[in-house]
C-alpha cells in the first residue's frame, strides 16, 4: 500500500519523460543499511566485461560560451556531434552512453548521433560515479551534510530498455566509486568499507572492510585480474601485497584521485594534479604496474617515473591537461587547448588530434591501445635539459615541481647539472624559494664545480648589462668542495665596489677558509681601506669579521696596510718606484691563519709624525738656511717655524686661512703643483736670497 | 727687537688655543702638500694605503690629482676599486693626471662602473690621458647614456670615430652631441674638410639650439677654428632660422652673425 501511494505520487509530479515511474526499493531499510555488518573476507569477484563502445570515442565539454558536449571519434579525428549544453558533471563514455548532469537532471545521450537517451531527476544534487552493464546504468549520487542533515548517498539502477528506475538504494553515508563484478555492483562507503549489491535486484550481498592499519580506500578500480583499491599506495582486494609508488611527487595526491568528488564539466583543479599508472592484481602477488611508468600531471608539466621510482622523462606542454588517461601503453591527454597526445611510456609523444575548441572536461577510453598514426612520437629531451627547462619555466602555478626539478637535477651525476642549478638560481623568473632551494642543492654539489669557478669571472659591466654574479648561491657551494681554485676570483670580488655589502662575510670567510696564507694580504689591505672608511658604516659585522680572521692586532698594523697590491695592479704597469716612506715594509710571516700568535697587530690608523722627516733630521736653523737657499722654495704650509721650532712643540697650528703660505717661487717646475696658482698675500715672510751661511735665527 | 717681535708673536699666537677643524691626519694631507713634491707624494701613499676617513682619502686623491704623480699610480688603481663613489671617481681623475698612456686600459675600466660619477670621471681621464685607443669603449659608453663620453670622443677621436659619432645624432641628447662637436671642431689636428662636414652635418639637424650653438661657437675668438670653418659655421647658422623669428639670421661678413 505504501508503495502504491509513493508510486502514485511520483507519477503525480511528473518524474521524466524518459524514464517512467518505476518502484524504488530498500525505502525502509534505511535503519538496518546503518548497522551492517563488514567482513575482512574479500569476496572472489571477476570483472564484468566492460560494454564495447562501437568505435573509440572521447566525450568533452567545450568551455567557451556558449558551452557545448562533443564526441570525437579517436580514429577517424574528427568531432562526431556536438550540441549546446550547459553541463554540470563532466561526461561519462558508457559504452555507446555519453552521461552527463546539468540542470538537476542526468542525462544520457548516444555517443555515436548524440540523440537523447536518457533524462531524469538526480535522486541526489551531486553526480559522483557512473557505470554500465548492459542496458542498465547505475549511479551514484550523493548529497553532503548541511545544517542537521547527514551526507547520505544513492546508488540508483536504470533499465534503459524499460526506461525506468530499476531499483535505488538509500545510503547514510558518503558513497564514492563504483565498478561492477560478476553481476554485482560495488561502491564504497565512507572510503572504509566495500559494498556490493545485486546488480538485478539491488539486494545488498555483502560488506567487506577495506580500511585497515596501513591501508586506505580513496578509489576502486576493477581490472581484468581483479579488484584494486587505495589511496597513494594500491592494494588488491585478492592478496596481502601492496603497490608503494616511490614517486615523489610533490602535493602528495592520490593515485588515480579521490573517486568521491563530483568532476565539475567546466575547467576546474580536478585531474590537473594527478598521479596516474595503470594496474594490474597479480594473483597472490598483489598490484603491479600494467606497463612500467608511473605518471605524474601537475598542470601542464607531465612526470614519468619507472616502478623503482626512477625519473624517466619529463614534458611540459603549452597547456594544462584536462584529463589523462594511463594504459599499459602509456598515457593519453587531453589538453585544455583541445589537442590529443599519446605519450609513450618512455616519454616519447605523439599528437593524435584536436578538438578545435577549448576543453573544460574530458573522458577517455581507459586502458584502451593508442590511437594509431602515421605520425612518428617526438622523443622526450635528455632528462637534464628538460629539468632545466621546467625548472625555468616562468608559470608560478609550476612552483612545487620546480622544485622537483631543482631537487632532480642536484641529484644527477652529470657535471652540467651543476651549471643549470646556477643558471635556475640566477634565473629572473625563479622565485625567492626557488633560488634558496637550488642555491642549497648547489652546496651538495661535488661535481661540475668548473662552472662555478668560472661563473665567478664574471663582474657587473654597465655597458654589457652584466649584472654581479650570484655570490650568495656560488662561494657556500665552493668552500664546501674546498675549491682553492676560486681564491684569486674571490680576491676580485672582495675588491669589486659592485659586489652586494651583504655578500662581503662571506668572501671574507671563503678566504680565511680556501685562501690560507695567500688570502692573509688581501683580507689585511681590505681591513685596512675601510676601517676608517664609512663605506661600510653599514656592515660593521665586516670589519669585525676581518679583524678575527686575521688574529690579535700587531705591533705594527703599518705593514699590513703598507702590503702589496697583488691582481689589481696590470701587467701593463710597470713597478712604482720604492716609495720613501718611514713605515717600510716588512715581509709578513709565512704561518697559517690559525697561528694566531703570528698575526700582526693592527693599530689605530698612523697619522705622518710632527717631527722633521727622517731625511732632513738637521737642526731647524740649518734647515731654514737650505730652504733660503737660492733655489729652494718657500713651504707653502704649515709655515717652518711651527714644525722647526723645538720651543713651541704644543703649539697647535693655526686655522687653515693662515696657512696660505707665500707662492712658491717656481724655479723648479717639477716642485710645483700643476694647476697651482700664485696666490697674492701679503707676507711678512719672505725667501731669505743669501749666498753666505746664515749665523741662524739669531741673525735675524 | 725684530727678534723679541717675532718671538712676541709666536708667543702670542700660542696663547691663542688650539686650531680647529684639522685631524692629524688632516694635517697630514696639508703636510704632504707642503713637502717636497717626491716626499710629499710618498706621504700621500702612505695615507692612503693606511686607509684614512672619508674627507682626508678624498683629500689626499684630489691632491694626487693636483701632482699629477706617476708613482701614486698603484695605490691609485687600488682606489678605482674603492667601495665609495666619490673615491673612485677621484682615483680615476688622478689616474688621468698622471700622463701615462699605458694606463688607458685601466681607465677605460671605469666606463663599466655602477656609478655615473665614476663613468664621467673615467671618460674625462681618458681625455686628459689622450687615450685614444679608448674611443671605441667610448662610444660604446656615449650609446649606453654617458654624456661626458662625448667630449672625450670629440678630443681623441679620428674620422672613423667621428663617423661612428654621427651615427648617434637622434639617439643621444642633442646637447650631449653638440659638446662632442664642439671637441671636435676644436681639434687642431683634424683638417678643414673633417670639420666643414660636421658643420654641415649640424645644418641638418638645425633648430635653435643647434642655430644656437653654432653662433656662438663661431664668435668664440679662443675657438681654434680656420676662418674658412669660422664662416661656414655663421652661413649654416643664418641659414637656420631660430625658432620664434620670421627671418632667418643674416651673416656678416666678419664671420658673425646678426640675428
Amino acid at each position: 500500500m505504501n508503495r502504491a501511494l509513493v508510486a502514485l505520487a511520483s507519477c503525480a509530479l511528473g518524474c521524466g519523460a524518459l524514464v517512467g515511474c518505476a518502484t524504488t526499493r530498500a525505502v525502509g531499510t534505511h535503519g538496518a543499511l546503518q548497522h551492517r555488518a563488514c567482513t575482512d573476507e574479500a569476496p572472489m569477484l571477476r570483472p564484468e566485461p566492460a560494454p564495447t563502445p562501437p568505435r573509440r570515442l572521447l566525450a568533452a565539454v567545450t568551455e567557451a560560451k556558449p558551452r557545448e558536449l562533443l564526441v570525437y571519434d579517436l580514429d577517424e579525428r574528427r568531432v562526431l556531434w556536438r550540441r549546446p549544453l550547459d553541463a554540470d558533471h563532466r561526461p561519462e563514455l558508457l559504452g555507446d552512453l555519453v552521461v552527463t548532469t546539468a540542470g538537476g537532471l542526468a542525462l544520457g545521450f548516444d555517443a555515436t548521433s548524440g540523440a537523447p537517451r536518457l533524462r531524469m531527476p538526480l535522486p541526489k544534487p551531486q553526480l559522483v560515479a557512473a557505470a554500465r552493464q548492459g542496458t542498465r546504468v547505475f549511479l551514484v549520487t550523493r548529497a553532503e551534510a548541511s545544517g542537521d542533515e547527514t551526507t547520505s548517498s544513492s546508488l540508483t539502477a536504470l533499465d534503459l530498455e524499460q526506461g525506468r528506475v530499476a531499483w535505488s538504494r538509500e545510503l547514510r553515508e558518503a558513497c564514492s566509486g563504483l565498478q561492477l563484478a560478476q553481476g554485482q555492483v560495488l561502491t564504497l562507503i565512507a572510503h572504509r568499507d566495500l559494498l556490493a549489491f545485486d546488480a538485478v535486484s539491488g539486494e545488498e550481498t555483502g560488506c567487506t572492510r577495506l580500511a585497515k592499519p596501513g591501508r586506505s580506500a580513496d578509489w576502486l578500480r576493477m581490472t581484468d585480474t581483479g579488484l584494486l583499491y587505495g589511496s597513494r599506495n594500491v592494494h588488491a582486494l585478492q592478496g596481502e601485497g601492496t603497490l608503494e609508488l616511490p614517486a615523489p611527487a610533490p602535493a602528495a595526491p592520490t593515485l588515480h584521485s579521490a573517486d568521491d568528488f563530483e568532476v565539475s564539466a567546466s575547467r576546474s583543479a580536478h585531474g590537473r594534479v594527478a598521479l596516474l599508472a595503470s594496474l594490474r592484481a597479480d594473483g597472490a602477488h598483489g598490484p603491479r604496474l600494467a606497463g612500467d611508468t608511473v605518471f605524474f600531471v601537475f598542470y601542464r608539466a607531465l612526470v614519468g617515473y619507472a616502478g623503482d621510482g626512477a625519473l624517466r622523462f619529463v614534458r611540459v606542454f603549452d597547456a594544462d591537461v584536462a584529463r589523462a588517461e594511463p594504459s599499459p601503453f602509456g598515457l593519453d591527454v587531453v589538453l585544455e587547448s583541445g589537442v590529443l597526445w599519446h605519450v609513450e611510456n618512455d616519454g616519447s609523444a605523439r599528437s593524435v588530434g584536436t578538438l578545435g575548441a577549448r576543453v573544460g572536461s574530458a573522458s577517455l577510453p581507459a586502458g584502451a591501445p593508442p590511437v594509431a598514426s602515421a605520425e612518428p612520437p617526438t622523443a622526450a629531451e635528455p632528462l637534464e635539459r628538460a629539468l632545466t627547462e621546467l625548472a625555468l619555466d616562468p608559470d608560478t602555478r609550476l612552483l612545487p615541481v620546480r622544485e622537483l626539478a631543482v631537487d632532480a637535477l642536484s641529484a644527477m651525476s652529470e657535471p652540467r647539472a651543476t651549471c643549470d642549478l646556477l643558471e635556475v638560481h640566477r634565473a629572473r623568473t625563479s622565485p625567492a624559494s626557488l633560488r634558496a632551494r637550488s642555491a642549497e642543492r648547489l652546496r651538495t654539489r661535488s661535481i661540475g664545480l668548473d662552472c662555478l669557478v668560472s661563473a665567478l669571472d664574471q663582474h657587473a659591466d654597465f655597458l654589457s648589462g652584466t649584472p654581479a654574479p650570484a655570490l650568495a648561491a656560488i662561494v657556500p657551494a665552493l668552500v664546501a668542495q674546498r675549491e682553492a681554485r676560486a681564491v684569486p676570483a674571490l680576491v676580485e670580488h672582495l675588491f669589486d665596489p659592485a659586489t652586494d655589502a651583504a655578500d662581503l662575510p662571506l668572501l671574507v670567510d671563503a678566504l680565511a677558509a680556501l685562501g690560507g696564507t695567500g688570502a692573509r694580504e688581501p683580507l689585511a689591505q681590505f681591513l685596512a681601506l675601510y676601517r676608517n672608511d664609512s663605506a661600510l658604516a653599514d656592515q660593521p659585522e665586516t670589519l669585525r669579521l676581518l679583524a678575527r680572521v686575521l688574529g690579535p692586532e700587531s705591533s705594527d698594523g703599518a705593514a699590513e696596510a703598507s702590503a702589496a697590491i697583488q691582481p689589481l695592479v696590470p701587467a701593463t704597469v710597470a713597478s712604482p718606484p720604492a716609495v720613501h716612506d718611514a713605515t717600510a715594509r716588512k715581509p709578513l710571516a709565512a704561518t697559517s691563519l690559525a697561528d694566531e700568535r703570528a698575526f700582526p697587530k693592527l693599530t689605530a690608523p698612523r697619522h705622518l709624525p710632527r717631527t722633521p722627516p727622517a731625511d732632513e733630521g738637521a737642526p731647524f736653523w740649518s734647515l731654514s738656511k737650505q730652504r733660503a737657499s737660492a733655489n729652494a722654495p718657500a713651504p707653502t704650509s704649515p709655515p717652518w717655524w711651527l714644525d722647526q721650532n723645538p720651543l713651541f712643540l704644543s703649539v697647535e697650528p693655526p686655522p687653515a686661512a693662515a696657512h696660505r703660505a707665500p707662492a712658491p717661487t717656481p724655479t723648479d717646475p717639477s716642485l710645483v703643483p700643476a694647476d697651482h696658482a700664485p696666490e697674492k698675500e701679503d707676507a711678512w715672510w719672505t725667501p731669505v736670497q743669501s749666498e753666505t751661511p746664515d749665523a741662524g735665527p739669531d741673525a735675524r | 727687537m725684530t727678534r723679541a717681535l717675532g718671538l712676541v708673536v709666536v708667543a702670542l699666537l700660542a696663547l691663542s688655543g688650539p686650531a680647529r677643524g684639522l685631524d692629524p691626519s688632516q694635517d697630514a694631507v696639508e703636510q704632504a702638500r707642503a713637502a717636497p713634491r717626491r716626499v710629499g707624494v710618498a706621504k700621500l701613499i702612505a695615507l692612503l694605503r693606511e686607509g684614512q676617513a672619508d674627507a682626508v682619502t678624498d683629500r689626499a686623491l684630489a691632491l694626487l690629482a693636483e701632482i699629477g704623480a706617476r708613482e701614486g699610480r698603484e695605490v691609485l688603481i687600488l682606489y678605482t676599486h674603492h667601495r665609495r663613489t666619490q673615491a673612485r671617481a677621484l682615483a680615476y681623475r688622478a689616474l688621468g693626471r698622471t700622463n701615462d698612456p699605458a694606463l688607458g686600459v685601466v681607465v677605460a675600466r671605469g666606463l663599466r662602473d655602477g656609478a655615473a660619477e665614476v663613468r664621467a670621471a673615467s671618460a674625462h681621464a681618458l681625455s686628459d690621458l689622450g687615450a685614444k685607443q679608448a674611443t671605441s669603449v667610448l662610444l660604446q659608453a656615449l650609446a649606453s647614456g654617458v654624456a661626458e663620453a662625448a667630449p672625450a670622443i670629440g678630443r681623441l677621436g679620428d674620422l672613423t670615430s667621428l663617423a661612428a659619432f654621427d651615427e648617434q645624432l637622434g639617439k643621444v641628447p642633442l646637447s650631449v652631441m653638440l659638446s662632442g662637436y664642439e671637441a671636435f671642431l676644436a681639434r687642431e689636428d683634424l683638417g678643414d674638410a673633417a670639420k666643414l662636414r660636421i658643420v654641415a652635418r649640424l645644418e641638418e639637424v638645425g633648430g635653435a639650439v643647434t642655430h644656437d650653438f653654432m653662433v656662438q661657437l663661431a664668435r668664440r675668438p679662443e675657438a681654434k677654428l680656420s676662418p674658412v670653418v669660422r664662416q661656414a659655421l655663421a652661413a649654416s647658422a643664418a641659414r637656420i632660422a631660430p625658432r620664434g623669428t620670421t627671418t632667418p639670421a643674416k651673416a656678416l661678413d666678419d664671420g658673425t652673425v646678426r640675428p
